[in-house]
């Protein structure tokens, strides 16, 4: 049994419980956060990836349109290099609502979010493939933001400041004393040893998690689990976000990144706080509405389908819920109010534009019963790091720009001793992946971070595997740096193999057609035919 | 008129044309594209034949043990370098594992592990997805008790380039191994691990040079008969990865074999239709000619019988559209087998849509599966495209390919 004191425990490595320990950190509170996987591997990873501009909710929710518009604002400012000013634009169609119409010019005025009428002619011009039904067009301050690199970035802020976290560590039970909670009972899974963690007070930002969480203790998250799909294309459709004008729906979204889109999402009442798995049924309506936008989407290829849990946010009585001074989409949750517990706080709700204004508001409640009395500094200190000149300049004569830029904008910092070791070897320039354009010494460097355990773990610090060849190529190419890190043999690096594959395969199993199904089969005809690699048995 | 029109130039086409042009008819093979022989990793592999001859409609069902010895022994007839034995050989993959195969070039069997030998692993600098490391631990594993070492090696030619980090793609460490200097080069670091050997006195053991692509040229593409060295020890080839040269090279050799034989090709063109009809409603439909698309025109090519060759879903003779509400054989519309169930949830295991496919009689005439009549009397079928099987997990993509493309040249 490892034993450990601290301030403040935050359970979950989302983007908002990164969030809370970077707000923590600034402020000088010592705070250890505890995760059950790898960082993002819930909600955080399984998103669209939209930066809202707030838009989409101007006529249902204004406060939430506001909070948006201000923190999509703050971030472009704090995290730009995790964040592609695409901008969006909402497009009404013919046969749309015209009353809505009116009602969304309005909110977004109110809202203060700039609006720009794009003409139809235009509009065509720079967005080719957007539907000939489009009748008006405009744009907003929409952006894309890597939900990885964003929570890294964090992450490795809050570190600087003393912020300490563990991975693949469960929360098994809460700590109570008189009735009030003074830390929490958990599992490092990797070791299966035990730990005590004392702390003043604990944060519940485990998500759709995060009821379960409670339900350790007997307390109650009034939380819906609602599952939302995406689809995967092999190419940038669009340039810029393209949102459908209309009440919020499914299948009304198309968002670049990189070197693919993403179109969603799909909105489904789940049991599991983990119910990853994407139907067909689901595809196919995806594909139908988004055919609204993208007349003809059936002509390209889906290369994978992916699924998320928003953890929404329940309220019984809206009036008491408004009295938090939160707004409806997310809710901090002071159990001592609630329960008459002291020590134990949840944060529920929200959406990944809003992650750090919620760690704001968890981390004010924290200050204010630890009585500290420093100021949230999260709105201004950049995540980003100045990299030096001479590193820009060397990088992208060794790398050439595009790959040079995308690294530095993975590494930021730490950019500087990757080049360095590609300066010294060259050909660990090599790219490990052609789609995200990531090098052997990159992932080298990656590989060193003690809380990669597995090629799946490399996979969310890279993007290794997320692009268009969905690890056939680069999974093979991470071998030897892969047996070099994690040791055990060829056995070992087998199982990995194994373990990155499978999980690719659960998200193209639903897309399993066309060109997709060809480059499916080019995978088996490589790993079980070129490299020779055992026939797994039926798994029904 | 053609006595046959293949279409398709993969294995299955390649094999079919030059049996049907070494039996003296006239052939003129259609290809659009390059065939999959560029995944190929050297080594055909039948699998268990017998065993497979039993599943229901499996291919080999379609065949005797006669006409695959036949198909095998074709191989080997028209590139010599492929040794025919009657028990499963084996080699080393990319990755140093050792696995089996049936048909290899005999560069690449590996010595019989009864007699240790020293293993001397050359690498040449920056080849592209290659592990030395991984390739040494794994031939050490493969090969307890033997001697194993690993010796860099830099090709001059390359030397500016591998020391500005680029990498080096096996195809084009083929292209030099062709080359006068690229044999010298290779000879000298052969002669050197020779003679350090020697320096240490270690004269009695076996030494076997490993080698990872292709350098030997086994079979005469180019018809330029380049320059050729003998090297001084034994040589030990790997099986290739993608993009592969053994593939590659393979490819070109039977394309020129082809020719030889009075073959006659077109390349760059598509097959788009047959032009038939049942003259009565209960006839047989016999095709007279085809519709080709070539440089931006259309052609009618007649033919007394044609040969289907243009893969499955890999080659893209069958193509799948979104959601599966259309599949159809890509050229023809020929009737397809589609299995129920279509994916197994474990990557690696045998997966239903591999099942895809044209089901045919006995002389690979295609049968409609809902009724079981022939569609096309006419019109044989071959490779890939023929239904109920699984090259990956059944390991016998070759076998398949070679004996139905040898097996319908038969019936021309």
């Amino acid at each position: 049994m490892r034993e450990i004191d601290t301030q403040v425990v935050v359970i979950g490595g989302g983007a908002t419980g990164v969030g809370i320990l970077r707000d923590l950190s600034l402020r000088g509170i010592p705070a250890l956060l505890l995760e059950q996987g790898d960082l993002a591997h819930g909600t955080s990873s399984r998103f669209h990836g939209l930066l809202h501009s707030g838009g989409r909710y101007v006529v249902k929710d204004e406060k939430a349109a506001k909070e948006c518009i201000e923190e999509n604002i703050i971030l472009k400012h704090i995290a730009a290099h995790c964040i592609e000013d695409t901008s969006g634009w909402f497009v009404y169609l013919k046969g749309d609502d015209p009353n809505y119409l009116q009602l969304w010019i309005k909110g977004c005025a109110l809202a203060g979010i700039l609006v720009k009428e794009v003409p139809l002619e235009e509009a065509f011009q720079i967005e080719p493939l957007l539907t000939r039904q489009a009748k008006r067009v405009f744009e907003v301050p929409d952006a894309t933001v890597d939900g990885f690199k964003l929570l890294w970035a964090n992450l490795k802020s809050a570190q600087k400041y003393g912020g300490t976290y563990q991975t693949y560590c469960k929360v098994q039970s809460l700590w109570l004393e008189n009735g009030h909670v003074v830390g929490v009972y958990a599992e490092d899974l990797i070791t299966g040893e035990k730990l005590q963690v004392r702390s003043k007070i604990v944060v519940n930002a485990a998500g759709p998690w995060s009821s379960e969480i409670a339900a350790m203790s007997g307390f109650e998250v009034q939380m819906v689990k609602n599952k939302g799909s995406l689809l995967v294309f092999n190419q940038r459709l669009f340039n810029r976000v393209i949102n459908h004008l209309r009440t919020p729906g499914d299948g009304d979204i198309f968002v670049p990144h990189e070197t693919v889109t993403i179109l969603g999402t799909t909105s489904h009442t789940v049991e599991l706080p983990d119910d990853h798995l994407v139907n067909e049924q689901d595809v196919t309506y995806l594909l139908e509405m988004g055919q609204n936008l993208l007349e003809e989407i059936k002509q390209y290829r889906v290369i994978r389908a992916f699924a998320g849990i928003r953890p929404l946010y329940e309220s019984a009585d809206d009036a008491d819920h408004e009295g938090r001074g939160v707004s409806r989409n997310f809710a901090l949750l002071d159990h001592e109010k609630m329960d008459g517990v002291r020590g134990l706080v949840s944060i529920v709700g929200g959406k990944l534009t809003t992650y750090r204004l919620m760690a704001e508001k968890v981390t004010d409640w924290v200050a204010t019963k630890l009585e500290v009395h420093t100021t949230c500094r999260t709105a201004e200190e950049p995540l980003q790091h100045e990299i030096a000149t001479e590193v820009w300049d060397q990088a992208r004569r060794l790398l050439g720009t595009a790959a040079a830029d995308k690294m530095m904008e993975r590494l930021n910092e730490q950019t500087g001793s990757v080049v360095e070791a590609i300066a010294q070897q060259p050909l660990l320039g090599q790219f490990v992946c052609e789609c995200e354009m990531v090098t052997q010494a990159e992932v080298l460097h990656a590989l060193q971070d003690p809380s990669v355990h597995s090629l799946d773990d490399l996979r969310r610090q890279t993007r290794l595997g997320m692009g268009t060849c969905q690890g056939t190529y680069c999974t093979y190419r991470a071998t030897p740096m892969l047996q070099q890190a994690f040791g055990g043999g060829w056995e070992r690096t087998v199982i990995e193999y194994h373990k990155l594959l499978a999980e690719r395969w659960r998200g193209i199993t639903p897309v399993l057609w066309g060109e997709q199904l060809r480059e499916s089969e080019l995978a088996r005809a490589l790993y079980l035919n070129v490299l020779d690699f055992k026939v797994e048995e039926s798994g029904g | 008129m053609w006595d046959a029109i293949v279409v398709g130039g993969g294995l299955a086409g390649w094999i079919a044309g030059i049996r049907a042009a070494q039996r003296g008819k006239k052939v003129l093979l259609i290809t659009e594209g390059v065939g999959t022989l560029f995944y190929f990793s050297g080594i055909f592999d039948y699998g268990e034949v017998e065993n497979l001859r039993h599943l229901p409609k499996h291919p080999y069902t379609l065949f005797n043990s006669q006409a695959v010895a036949q198909g095998k022994r074709f191989v080997q007839e028209i590139c010599p370098e492929y040794v025919v034995k009657d028990t499963p050989q084996s080699a080393l993959t990319v990755l140093g594992t050792v696995r089996r195969g049936d048909l290899m070039p005999r560069n690449m069997v590996l010595p019989d592990r009864q007699e240790p030998c020293k293993l001397v692993l050359l690498v040449p600098e920056g080849l592209k997805d290659f592990f030395p490391e991984i390739v040494m631990a794994n031939l050490a594993r493969e090969f307890p008790g033997w001697q194993v070492s690993e010796k860099r090696m830099q090709v001059a030619a390359l030397a500016e380039w591998t020391r500005l980090g680029k990498s080096v793609s096996s195809i084009d460490y083929a292209n030099i191994w062709r080359s006068e200097e690229g044999q010298i080069a290779l000879a000298h670091e052969i002669d050197e691990i020779k003679r350090r050997h020697q320096q240490a006195g270690k004269t009695q053991e076996r030494l076997v040079v490993v080698l990872p692509s292709l350098v030997t040229e086994y079979f005469d593409a180019s018809r330029t008969k380049p320059y050729q060295k003998e090297f001084s020890l034994p040589i030990l080839e790997m099986s290739s990865f993608v993009p592969s040269p053994h593939g590659r090279y393979f490819a070109e050799y039977l394309k020129h074999v082809f020719s030889d034989l009075g073959g006659e090709l077109m390349l760059g063109a598509r097959a788009v239709s047959f032009n038939g009809a049942s003259t009565t409603e209960n006839q047989v439909k016999s095709c007279p000619e085809l519709t080709v698309h070539s440089m931006g025109k259309s052609l009618c090519l007649k033919g007394e019988k044609f040969i289907i060759a243009t893969g499955g879903l890999l080659g893209g003779g069958i193509k799948v559209g979104m959601v599966r509400q259309s599949i159809r054989e890509s050229v023809f519309d020929l009737p397809l087998f589609v299995p129920k169930g279509w994916s197994d949830p474990r990557f690696l295991a045998p997966q239903p849509f591999a099942q895809i496919g044209v089901e045919t009689d006995e002389w690979l005439r295609p049968l409609d599966p809902e009724n079981g009549k022939l569609v096309w009397d006419n019109v044989h079928v071959a490779g890939r495209m023929l239904a109920h099987w699984d090259p990956w997990t059944q390991k016998c993509g070759g076998g398949v390919s070679i004996t139905s493309g040898y097996a319908a040249a038969e019936l021309i």
